[in-house]
């Protein structure tokens, strides 16, 4: 072995070894890509992976009622008892909008609309040495994608821009430890931070911390993004608040949210890249006393 | 000349089986088991160095460490610097007191595996203060270490086949 030391071929990994450190604390010093190499790797990786991601959808399309059919038929019941209990509720729902409407009305309460300038995207791969489940999709700085976006399905916010590459960017789910959104619970308008906890993410679920002492937030509450930190807009659908708990602190509760949309479902996303809330003009009260 | 054209496909053929071990730990759900998905790019990168010589061994752990880190939870560059690093380290330790036999060779892939792990456990939740974080040790990555390390056994004879044929044919140590 001491030969080998001596030797020019020591030296010259000694060079290479010393210049992939410097690659790796420049990285972890600007907390970024080193570009030329992901910019490189990108282009030739990313639609590649697009390819490969395909196939992937088509394998899984046709083995999972094979191999998950009794998990699909516990699914099914669950999702038939959660449409009965909707159903129940859009009763109430459509009543109290009927009375809120003329109320609006009424008062000239105005309407806000949020315009969410999106961009679609595919998942192209998964990352393959995370526990929270963070994945790649195959949009990047080419298409005006920057680091701490919101990505969405149609079930809702998915997680947010990480790093970002020319080509692709990754993307950290709501159960990472280090991303935290600013979220409410719809019921009672409590609002908290979401957060990932590693002990919760193998049951899709993420922590929502920093609720009033005197919240009366309770388990099956929607609870959407506030829009607290301006990055992301509010009224997203995040989950539904499962427990709620005195934290170790004390001093605030603590609750857990089941996510609605999961990672692993996740095939085509929406990165919103940009949005304005915008006030629709209230219209004239109606003549006559109020109800 | 027939001593370059060897070399040239038994790399080129190593660099295609890192492409495609690449893409395939890549799609979504397809080696995921149990909620862990495997890193078998780290194992080809570790096999290749245990029975190649230094220098071609660290340059395809660079190449394989480039790979992994494009689409890692790591800062580029993590898995460069410790694919190659614990790969010459590995590859130093058995050439010159062990034989490269596939228990061994298993054996120090499942370690170095694990170092991975247990270094990017320290800097991305230890250094943190990621609240709860010591279960995933277990419940994650030690069976990643495991699932990747599981990797060496179907490839150990693609690769020791190439190796052996471009010795045979150059009657040389490439």
């Amino acid at each position: 072995m001491k030969d080998f030391f001596r030797s020019k071929t020591f030296k010259v990994i000694a060079v290479l070894l010393a210049a992939v450190l410097a690659f790796f604390l420049r990285a972890v010093y600007t907390g970024e890509l080193m570009p030329t190499l992901s910019h490189l790797g990108g282009a030739v990786a990313t639609p590649v992976g697009e390819f490969f991601a395909g196939i992937g959808r088509s394998l899984e399309d046709f083995f999972q009622p094979i191999l998950h059919g009794r998990e699909l038929q516990k699914q099914n019941e669950e999702l038939q008892a959660l449409v009965n209990e909707l159903t129940r509720r859009q009763v109430d729902y459509d009543e109290l909008k009927n009375q809120n409407d003329l109320y609006r009305q009424f008062f000239s309460i105005s309407d806000s609309n949020a315009d969410y300038t999106l961009e679609p995207a595919t998942v192209i791969a998964r990352v393959a040495d995370d526990p929270s489940g963070s994945f790649i999709i195959n949009i990047g700085q080419a298409q005006g994608i920057c680091s701490g976006m919101p990505v969405i399905t149609e079930d809702g916010l998915v997680g947010i821009v990480g790093r970002v590459s020319e080509q692709y960017c990754r993307v950290l789910t709501l159960m990472d430890p280090t991303v935290n959104v600013g979220v409410l619970d719809s019921a009672t308008l409590d609002t908290g931070i979401l957060t990932g906890d590693v002990s919760l993410a193998a049951d899709s679920a993420a922590r929502m911390d920093y609720l009033r002492l005197q919240s009366e937030a309770a388990s099956g509450d929607l609870i959407i993004t506030s829009g607290y930190g301006g990055m992301i807009p509010q009224g997203l659908t995040v989950g539904y608040l499962s427990e709620t708990a005195l934290a170790a602190t004390g001093l605030t509760l603590e609750g857990h949210v089941r996510l609605s949309a999961l990672p692993e479902n996740a095939r085509q996303v929406f990165v919103i890249t940009a949005y304005t809330v915008s006030r629709a003009p209230a219209e004239d009260p109606p003549a006559g006393d109020a109800p | 000349m027939q001593l370059y054209r060897w070399y040239i496909l038994k790399y080129g053929a190593y660099a295609l089986m890192a492409v495609l071990l690449f893409h395939l730990q890549s799609v979504p759900g397809l080696l995921e088991i149990g909620g862990v998905r495997p890193l078998p790019l780290a194992a080809l990168a570790m096999l290749v160095s245990l029975l190649e010589r230094e220098l071609p061994g660290v340059l395809f752990s660079v190449f394989c460490g480039y790979l992994c880190d494009l689409y890692s939870v790591a800062p580029m560059g993590f898995y460069m610097l410790t694919l190659t690093l614990f790969g010459l380290l590995a590859c130093l330790i058995i050439r010159n007191y062990l034989q490269p036999s596939l228990p061994i060779i298993l054996t120090a892939v499942l370690i170095i595996a694990f170092l991975c792990r247990l270094l990017l456990f320290f800097f991305r939740y230890t250094l943190a203060g990621v609240p709860h974080a010591g279960s995933l040790l277990l419940r994650y990555d030690l069976p990643h270490a495991v699932y990747s390390a599981l990797f060496v056994i179907p490839l150990y004879f693609p690769v020791r086949a190439l190796h052996r044929m471009a010795e045979t044919r150059t009657a040389t140590r490439l």
